[in-house]
């Protein structure tokens, strides 16, 4: 027996003890050691926008940033929303405090909105992306619990995982920008601008298979909607505007072919308008001659895209 | 509980420690554990599922003792049909009930007739029912031709049932083998252990690395079929072809080590199937156990009722007989692997190809290990691994889509809109990483070389790229649903 656990310990438990001691040692997410996320917060404020070369825990970074509110907002203009609104801020020419998150699903809409509540910052114009995944709450997009600091299974899983060594072992994770047009940029004001080789996606079979556990089972259940409205009057900002991110046209006709309710889903938030909502876009191209040539890929508008779309009233 | 699952790598050490450090002393506690541990491990799915376990261990435990004591030949057939009936019937009801009336009914609609209300049930298949019925199966079976006596010891029956490596996805074992080893004392053995873990890290491997690497391209393209040409439907093929040898022989490995880890050897299951050189070979080295249940409890008891002595019989009476009963045998364990009218026509055609052999005599030779002493196969023997190699996976179309007309259009699609692929490609280096590191172990499908320092390199090696693969691997075995 001693022998076998002799191999065993060579064999499996070294090499599996290796890569969770590595992991957890320097874990770069913060996961376990939340020293990491909190260094490039501090560089962030204090030094400007970062190039990024790995993959930044949005989340914890967005708890940490909001906290320092005012250092990071020059005019209190807030933008809430998923990976759409991410690129918007610096590289679109607008000035906005970027709360912006991936995945971005309906819970992560109630908690950051909860934040911003908590810490009382008052608002002047706040945007908010509302994409037709938020009303699918049978989504398997289960990143809002990384907001919390309580260990998950999928924590745990990641302190075993390759892909995470390589990332941890990969430097320099971050450092100042110095304006080139290659790098994955997190600007100050939260906003991103995406590496050159991500600018230029066209696969369009596999982003509606990816898309079909988010859209297939939308719900127009009409608490959402008003849940919303709740979430603005909390938020009590003095402008509110309710943005609607259109498709790339290329996939358009074959997503509402696919998924019809998204349509129904953008009458339902026209009707959220009032005197001080206002709602501006289309999830259809169409409707502001937005042409595949101001689409990064299949969901995200590129810099001229932003411009048009926020611009119109 | 999935074997490749961060609950399995808990539950499994911790037996461990338990089985060889505190219930070691007695053979009852040890077989008590396994019990215990067997039902908390299939309960895991849905403990709803164990109620019919135990009915099947109890029915099969007291009609064996029946059997046995019985001394009328008569009503030892009464108590086997009895354990027939009931295991049949516990396998038609949960997997073919709603198969049968759907098939009645489209056969009564071509005669034009219409049924206005269908009754089906909304019932979930038990996880494993189709291998522990044909274990329990076994097991009456041998008491009746006399090749086993029956236990007494309820948790020791019970054990060797629910054993739970081999529960959920075979391999189905003999009671002949397994039920000793559960009735006599285990001893620790180093060299048995060890090997245990080589077969669980190298099933571990061909799962996560190669099976779930390989399973999202079968997915696209068989789901996008109609807008694939021919040659990506070819790759397709191969690919599936590798997924499903890796699953499921990935799986039964893992069963097999884990066995080995309580000191207990359950049969092999796979031996590279895909080395063989004819159809007759692929099914002595594809599913083991289920082929030779098949054969033991259906093609040979059915080939006795023609023809009862060892002399092989040339007569034409005899081989149109032969091949009605093989055709049934294949059909029979076509239908074994799914409610579907798919897996019957799979079944077809590897009858239609063995038939054949049976024909002409060729199917009665047995052939080796593959290729002992020699590096590489001589050309005639490539050419018929290749050949039996193709046909195999011709049939794996039939086996993998939704329905018939599914099927045969992928396989028209490959014919008249056939273009040399362009993508896709990439799965080929899986591909190539399995054949080769099979075609290295050829000689010994259960790794049981000589402990040597390559162990200390190849082992950490593999742990580590199985964990590379882990975390993008999400996928079920695909034997789990049979």
């Amino acid at each position: 027996m001693i022998n076998f656990i002799r191999y065993l310990i060579f064999t499996v438990f070294s090499p599996i003890s290796f890569l969770v001691m590595t992991n957890t040692i320097i874990d770069q997410r913060g996961y376990i050691n939340k020293n990491h996320i909190k260094s490039f917060e501090k560089s962030l404020r204090n030094e400007g926008s970062q190039s990024v070369y790995y993959n930044l825990p949005e989340r914890k970074l967005f708890r940490i940033r909001i906290n320092n509110f005012s250092e990071y907002s020059s005019n209190n203009n807030v933008i809430i929303g998923g990976s759409k609104v991410l690129l918007v801020g610096a590289s679109s020419g607008h000035k906005v405090f970027n709360a912006g998150v991936s995945n971005f699903t309906f819970e992560d809409l109630r908690i950051i909105s909860k934040r911003f509540i908590d810490l009382k910052i008052e608002i002047d114009t706040l945007y908010i992306n509302i994409d037709a995944v938020l009303f699918n709450e049978k989504t398997n997009l289960d990143q809002w619990k990384n907001f919390s600091d309580r260990l998950r299974p999928s924590y745990i899983k990641r302190l075993f995982s390759i892909d995470y060594l390589i990332e941890n072992l990969t430097f320099p994770k971050y450092r100042n920008w110095d304006g080139n047009d290659i790098d994955y940029v997190k600007f100050k004001d939260g906003s991103i601008r995406y590496h050159a080789r991500d600018r230029n996606l066209k696969h369009s079979n596999i982003i509606l298979d990816q898309m079909k556990n988010n859209l297939a089972e939308i719900s127009l259940d009409k608490n959402l909607f008003k849940e919303i409205r709740g979430i603005l009057n909390n938020l009590n900002a003095n402008h509110n505007v309710l943005v609607l991110s259109p498709y790339n046209p290329l996939v358009y006709d074959k997503l509402i072919f696919k998924y019809p309710k998204i349509n129904l889903i953008e009458e339902e938030v026209y009707l959220l308008e009032d005197e001080k909502t206002e709602i501006i876009g289309s999830f259809n191209p169409e409707k502001y001659n937005l042409s595949k040539e101001y689409f990064y890929d299949q969901v995200h508008l590129n810099k001229e895209g932003i411009k048009i779309l926020y611009q119109i009233k | 509980m999935l074997f490749n699952s961060i609950e399995y790598a808990i539950f499994l050490p911790v037996v461990f420690i338990l089985y060889w450090f505190i219930f070691n002393k007695k053979i009852r506690s040890q077989n008590l554990l396994l019990l215990f541990c067997s039902y908390l491990f299939y309960g895991w799915w849905d403990f709803r599922f164990l109620s019919l376990i135990a009915l099947s261990t109890i029915v099969d435990y007291l009609i064996g003792l029946r059997i046995f004591n019985s001394i009328n030949p008569s009503h030892k057939k009464l108590y086997l049909s009895i354990s027939i009936l009931f295991n049949i019937s516990l396998l038609g009801f949960f997997k073919y009930f709603n198969f049968f009336i759907d098939s009645w009914v489209d056969l009564i609609s071509l005669f034009g007739y219409r049924v206005e209300n269908i009754w089906t049930l909304n019932v979930i298949l038990p996880v494993g029912i189709s291998f522990y019925t044909f274990q329990t199966m076994s097991y009456s079976l041998d008491i009746y031709f006399n090749k086993l006596k029956p236990t007494k010891n309820f948790i020791s029956f019970a054990s060797f049932v629910s054993f739970f490596p081999q529960l959920v996805a075979g391999p189905i074992e003999r009671a002949s083998n397994l039920l000793p080893q559960i009735l006599k004392k285990r001893v620790f053995k180093y060299e048995q252990s060890v090997h245990g873990l080589r077969l669980i890290i190298w099933g571990l491997f061909k799962k996560i690395v190669i099976a779930d690497s390989l399973a999202p391209t079968v997915n696209h393209i068989f789901l996008n079929y109609l807008n694939l040409n021919g040659g990506i439907l070819i790759i397709g093929l191969i690919y599936f072809s590798f997924q499903i040898y890796c699953d499921f022989s990935g799986y039964s490995d893992i069963a097999i080590g884990t066995a080995k880890l309580f000191g207990i050897e359950i049969m092999s299951n796979f031996r590279f199937p895909y080395f063989s050189r004819n159809i007759e070979e692929y099914w002595g080295r594809w599913h083991i156990s289920l082929s030779t249940w098949f054969r033991d409890y259906i093609y040979i008891p059915l080939f006795n009722k023609i023809d009862d002595d060892d002399i092989i019989d040339e007569t034409p009476k005899y081989k149109f007989y032969g091949m009605i009963i093989t055709i049934t045998t294949f059909l029979v364990s076509g239908l074994w692997h799914g409610s579907n009218w798919t897996f019957v026509i799979w079944g077809l055609i590897h009858a239609i190809l063995y038939l054949p052999l049976f024909i002409f005599g060729s199917n009665n030779y047995s052939l080796n290990q593959v290729w002992v002493g020699k590096k590489f196969p001589s050309f005639k023997e490539s050419v018929n691994i290749f050949l039996t190699f193709f046909f195999v996976m011709i049939s794996w179309v039939f086996f993998r889509s939704e329905s018939i007309g599914d099927a045969y259009n992928y396989l028209i699609r490959i014919v008249v809109d056939f273009a040399l692929p362009n993508s896709s490609l990439s799965g080929f280096i899986y591909v190539f990483v399995l054949l080769s590191m099979d075609w290295i172990i050829r000689n010994d499908e259960r790794l049981s070389f000589k402990i040597t320092w390559a162990d200390y390199i190849i082992m950490p090696v593999m742990v580590l790229t199985i964990m590379s693969f882990f975390n993008q691997s999400n996928q079920e075995f695909i034997y789990f649903q049979f």
